[in-house]
């Protein structure tokens, strides 16, 4: 390089020498050295860290909008909508861009000097005039709303959630008018609609934000929760390029995944029987203050199909963070008058409804279940071949196990000389004891494997109970120490197991022997309604022969039917019905409160419904009392199988089934008055003779010129007409009498005095024991003369099936 | 106006009248055409979307590299007519330069003023302008002239100091280690640097800063002189730093860029993403995603991550070596320089290009602070791109009247 110094004119001094020195150093440091620190910060940014900033790239970068997928349908059996999804609308609100909208520009005097107070008034006005807008249309909480725009911060502020489409025209308008669209505008979204409110809600479940749901509603229960990916479909993507503001990139790469939409559920629950089980669950807790709720499930034996299946306390999935049964929300009430609505006492109370209203009892809670799990053990010891049929026990009150006495619930003198079908009938411990003894603990072991009393039953729901045994299992069982829980195991205590499992193992002994697993969902369709899924009956093992299973439907009818049986007040004329009473202890409560319940099932030759009705601790007129308030001896026979039969008659009607009569039964059944008005008394009285009516005269002559009831009217063959001689037919309404309590013969005198007819229903035999339970016309009620009054009569059942 | 034969030229005018430093001149050029379509590219979707509330873009993607356009275009015209200017003018001119421009940083202050962004910079007369692009060049104009004469001070009997008073012997010694010959300088740094303090203006601190120490540092000052110096300013960095939050933060977010990703560190986080992402080749010319709103002041300090991004590796380290190649012929123009008014202009001006450069990549690339600084040709701004352009014509003033090497 050629020496700068000789080019330079001046003299070569210590100054200039140095400004050449110091011009070098500063070029090597500043036009070459400076560099490198920023070429190696480049290398590493670009080359060695290139993956991970690349990937934060394409965080930002791609915008992945979802595209939702419709939600599908649920159906009843009759094809009637229990849960859809529609379109809502969310309201949002921009804070920073209402700020933004007001021009700043505007607002600036001649030397581009902002007049603060002026810029900030037109914001405050802005504000005032949103806040006071939506406060009007809305009626949202004015200083909440304050608060909310005012934080500039955000833009996104989300004002009011599942707005309906009619909610949103007046504010669409709002916007519209006010040119706010830029900062307050609505969103759509989905949520889903109970047409039926809270019918079936616990099988339905609800939508709620879950844990790892997002932003997203998802089902929380029932089928909504277990058939969540199946109802949602597949959520569609659109990826593209994003902009920093969120928004589509021009161009770019961009991608489609379409959304499917998802299937729509068909369920086995009738929405008719899923109604008639809430109604006759919360009648008979009204009835007799029940303390605990109940359930109640109809399920078709043959299928394992579930008509119905109800759980009291409940609630509506419209609004399901709302406590919703009245007896709950009334003792909400007394609290908050106590403690104040902000007490914590308040708020645990609150909290302790909710989930006990949306917990399925007859899926989720075990129990203990008593005498309707005796007939299982029957059928157990029938199938094994150690008892017969006709084989004699003889109860004395009690037994000896190992070393305790474990008392039959009718005590000394006991039930006395029984077969096995009066054992049944009477419910008796004693007879259990004797069988199961027959049976061994071995095979009672095996048997209640193979009931499938040990697994769960695998029906499609969301959180289905587990069953608690005896601790120790299998070995302690058939241990010498596992004696007396053989012996108390015979007639369903000291062990718990849930409702499902319950129905399900008694569905298998009555069918024939065929365990299936139950269900509720009975196709998923597509959009297009074709059928993706069909269920197909499930058989887990075949427990008994279908011989054994038709002798104890056999059994199970006498126990309805049997004048003297415990389970006679389900009786039902024309309706064959089979089932078994239940009276548990909760032997974990030291309450001394009890489950009432009542297995039953029609027709007895070919059952194709099955229930199981429980009411949880009725309440006692004073604590350990076997009687009711009321006075009604606290039984599965005398609360749950009144009930049961009723709804299973109501059951059958709906399902249209054909009514079956014995011969007693046939006399007992209605007929139709035919006219005889203007005939001659002895011609009328022959007429009326060859159809089995009795009648009576009122007035003197020959002619009959009135008569009670009118032709066509379908009265109780049994019943004594009135045929008026001479005058006319009293027309005056009369007052149907109270027949509360009354004997059968009581009720129809006093029925007939006023010119009205008495149809009983209910339990037939000992007229002595038998009291009117209810009425279809309510006392009072002014109805014409010969109007038939039905009116259902049951008898006391001692059956406390427990030691 | 007549024009004047060559022949009746003195030396002075022929000798301004000679050829430009090409090599210079195309490498200026070269990154001012690099530079303008960096900027179209990199402010087309913020011009799309007017993001810039300040401005209307009309949704206009040109609106900026138009605006850019026509200044560079009035500036290389004024490059070239700066260039053509005999430099020694200035050696005379510079005290009124340097007067003017304190004059017009002081109206700043005036209702002439305005300030944008809690800065008050810019004055409004007809235009608007920084005062502080013009006092960063006078400066130098101002040191380089009075520099360049100190040599012949030195030459000049020293001053008589009476070393019978105490005064006296003070005088004498700090006139021996240099002190004395420093103090106008510092008053003036001082004046300038108070101004821009009040402005706020850190970047154009720095700048000043850097032009005027280089243009002391190759003048001859005593090295212990920088040293101290340097100390004085690493210690009042280390104190703003420390001790004031606002520049606590700011470290904070540079050190740290993942801790506030929403708030200070956005920026640097967005631009590493730029760069980062942008690999060993880049997305390609106008291909960066990064432009569409997520790195903020993509078309002013912080165009080099888009040029990295776009241009990968390869590109940006082209664009580095362009500079470095610019600087170091300016440092070789010096060097050569006719006489040492001429140098210690050249590295002065070229040492502020350099520091404005490398504190630029500093930042974006996450190597540095935030400061503010803008990249030269690239970054938009039509003043400063004129004041580069003019600055490069005072360089080129001087190449002019480099003697050519005598041929073998």
């Amino acid at each position: 390089m050629q020496k700068p110094k000789s080019n330079q004119r001046r003299s070569p001094g210590q100054g200039n020498r140095s400004l050449f020195h110091r011009t070098v150093f500063l070029l090597a440091v500043v036009g070459v050295l400076a560099f490198v620190p920023l070429v190696v910060q480049l290398v590493r940014l670009q080359i060695i860290q290139h993956d991970q900033w690349e990937q934060r790239a394409a965080n930002q970068q791609t915008l992945d909008m979802a595209v939702n997928a419709g939600r599908g349908t649920i159906y009843d059996a009759q094809g009637r909508t229990l849960a859809r999804s529609g379109t809502v609308y969310q309201l949002i609100l921009s804070p920073r861009d209402v700020v933004v909208s007001v021009n700043k520009k505007n607002y600036e005097d001649e030397d581009g000097k902002l007049k603060q107070a002026e810029y900030e008034q037109a914001i405050e006005d802005k504000r005032n005039l949103i806040v006071d807008g939506l406060v009007d249309l809305l009626g949202l909480n004015e200083e909440r709303l304050r608060q909310r725009i005012e934080n500039t911060k955000s833009a996104y502020e989300p004002l009011a959630y599942e707005l309906e489409e009619e909610e949103t025209t007046a504010v669409r308008e709002f916007i519209k008018e006010n040119k706010l669209s830029s900062m307050l505008y609505f969103e759509p979204s989905s949520k889903r609609y109970y047409p039926y409110s809270s019918v079936g809600a616990h099988i339905l479940g609800f939508m709620a934000y879950t844990e790892d749901s997002g932003n997203v509603k998802v089902g929380a229960q029932g089928v909504e929760a277990l058939y969540q990916d199946v109802l949602s479909g597949a959520t569609g993507r659109v990826v593209t390029s994003r902009t920093g503001a969120g928004t589509e990139m021009l161009s770019s790469y961009e991608e489609y995944i379409d959304a499917e939409n998802g299937g729509n559920l068909h369920l086995t629950i009738d929405a008719s029987i899923q109604s008639m089980l809430e109604q006759a669950l919360e009648e008979g807790i009204q009835t007799y203050n029940v303390k605990k709720g109940g359930f109640a499930i109809a399920m078709d034996p043959s299928t394992g199909a579930i008509l119905g299946m109800a759980s009291s306390p409940n609630f509506d999935p419209n609004n399901y963070a709302s406590v919703f049964d009245q007896d709950l929300l009334n003792e909400l009430k007394a609290l908050a008058e106590e403690y104040g609505e902000d007490s914590d006492e308040y708020n645990q109370a609150v909290s302790d409804a909710l989930n006990r209203q949306w917990r399925d009892k007859a899926l989720s809670d075990t129990y203990e279940p008593g005498s309707t799990f005796k007939p299982l053990v029957v059928a157990a010891a029938l199938e094994e071949g150690v008892i017969s049929p006709d084989d004699h026990f003889y109860c004395d009150g009690g037994e000896q196990v190992a070393d305790r006495y474990i008392p039959c619930h009718k005590h000394y003198p006991g039930h006395g000389d029984q077969n096995v079908t009066q054992v049944l009938e009477n419910s008796c411990n004693d007879g259990m004891m004797q069988i199961v003894r027959k049976l061994g603990a071995e095979t009672f072991w095996e048997y209640l494997e193979s009931y499938g009393l040990f697994d769960s039953t695998g029906i499609d729901l969301y959180g289905e109970g587990t069953s608690v045994f005896w601790p120790g299992g299998k070995d302690f069982f058939t241990g010498i120490y596992g004696v007396t829980s053989v012996a108390t195991g015979s007639f369903g205590q000291t062990f718990k197991i849930t409702p499902i499992q319950m129905i399900t193992a008694f569905a298998s002994m009555i069918n024939g022997g065929h365990l299936l697993e139950p269900y509720v969902v009975q196709s998923v369709s597509d959009d297009a309604g074709n059928n993706t899924y069909y269920h197909q009956v499930k058989e887990v093992r075949q427990v008994i022969s279908e011989e054994t299973s038709s002798t104890l439907r056999g059994m199970l009818e006498s126990v309805v039917a049997g004048p003297k049986a415990s389970g006679r007040n389900a009786y039902m004329a024309g309706y064959r019905i089979g089932g078994k009473t239940g009276t548990s202890e909760k032997r974990d409560e030291d309450t001394g409160d009890l489950i009432c319940s009542f297995m039953g099932f029609a027709p007895v030759d070919n059952p194709k419904v099955l229930v199981l009705l429980a009411y949880d601790s009725p309440a006692q007129s004073s604590r350990g009392s076997s009687y009711t308030p009321s006075g009604t001896y606290i039984s599965g026979g005398n609360i749950a199988a009144p009930m049961a039969g009723q709804l299973l008659a109501d059951i059958l009607d709906y399902m249209g089934m054909e009514k079956q009569y014995t011969t007693d039964e046939l006399e007992a059944s209605d007929t139709t008055m035919i006219n005889v008005t203007g005939y001659e008394l002895t011609v009328a009285k022959g007429l009326l003779t060859d159809r089995g009516i009795r009648c009576r005269t009122v007035g003197s002559g020959n002619t009959v010129t009135g008569q009670l009831p009118k032709s066509g009217v379908t009265i109780p063959g049994s019943s004594t007409v009135i045929l008026y001689l001479g005058e006319d037919a009293p027309t005056d309404k009369v007052k149907v009498p109270n027949l509360e309590g009354m004997s059968p013969s009581q009720a129809k005198n006093t029925l007939e005095e006023m010119g009205l007819f008495l149809k009983a229903t209910g339990v037939t035999g000992d007229e002595s024991e038998m009291e009117a339970l209810s009425q279809s016309i309510a006392p009072d009620m002014e109805v014409s003369p010969g109007t038939v009054v039905e009116v259902r009569f049951v008898s006391s059942v001692i059956d406390y099936g427990d030691q | 106006m007549r024009k004047i034969a060559k022949r009746d030229l003195t030396i002075e005018q022929q000798l301004a009248r000679g050829p430009l430093d090409l090599p210079y001149l195309a490498l200026v050029l070269l990154l001012t055409a690099i530079g303008l379509i960096m900027l179209l590219s990199a402010s087309y979707a913020s011009a799309y979307y007017n993001l810039d509330p300040s401005v209307n873009t009309h949704g206009n993607p040109y609106y900026y590299f138009m605006g850019q356009l026509k200044f560079a275009v009035v500036g290389v015209v004024g490059m070239y007519l700066v260039s053509k200017i005999d430099y020694q003018w200035w050696r005379g001119l510079s005290v009124f330069a340097l007067a003017f421009s304190i004059l017009l940083l002081i109206l700043v202050f005036t209702p002439l003023g305005r300030s944008s962004n809690g800065a008050r910079r810019w004055l409004d007369i007809g235009f608007s302008f920084q005062p502080s692009e013009l006092v960063k060049v006078a400066v130098i104009l101002f040191f380089a002239a009075r520099l360049s004469k100190r040599k012949d001070q030195i030459k000049a009997p020293p001053k008589k100091w009476n070393q019978r008073t105490l005064r006296g012997r003070m005088g004498a010694w700090l006139e021996k280690i240099g002190l004395l010959e420093l103090i106008p300088y510092a008053i003036i740094l001082l004046i300038i640097l108070f101004l821009l303090y009040k402005q706020p203006h850190m970047s154009g601190m720095i700048l000043v800063c850097s032009g005027a120490a280089a243009v002391l540092f190759a003048s001859g000052i005593r090295l212990y002189w920088f040293v101290g110096g340097g100390a004085l300013v690493g210690g009042a960095l280390f104190f703003l730093i420390t001790q004031t939050e606002y520049m606590t933060a700011r470290m904070q977010s540079w050190l740290n860029p993942g801790s506030d990703l929403q708030g200070d560190g956005y920026q640097l986080w967005q631009s590493q993403i730029a760069i980062g992402s942008g690999g060993l080749l880049g997305t390609g010319l106008g291909n960066s995603r990064q432009k569409y709103m997520f790195l903020p002041e993509e078309h002013n300090d912080f165009v080099f991550a888009i040029v990295c991004e776009e241009l990968g590796l390869i590109g940006a380290c082209l664009i580095i070596v362009l500079f470095a190649l610019l600087i170091i012929r300016g440092y070789w123009l010096a060097l050569h320089a006719r006489d040492r008014f001429g140098s210690l202009m050249i590295v002065g001006i070229n040492t502020q290009l350099a520091a404005q450069v490398i504190l630029n990549i500093g930042v974006v690339t996450g190597a540095l602070p935030t400061t503010g600084i803008s990249l030269p040709f690239f970054s938009y701004g039509g003043t400063a791109l004129m004041v580069q352009l003019a600055e490069v014509g005072l360089i080129l003033a001087v190449s002019r009247q480099i003697v050519a090497p005598k041929e073998e």
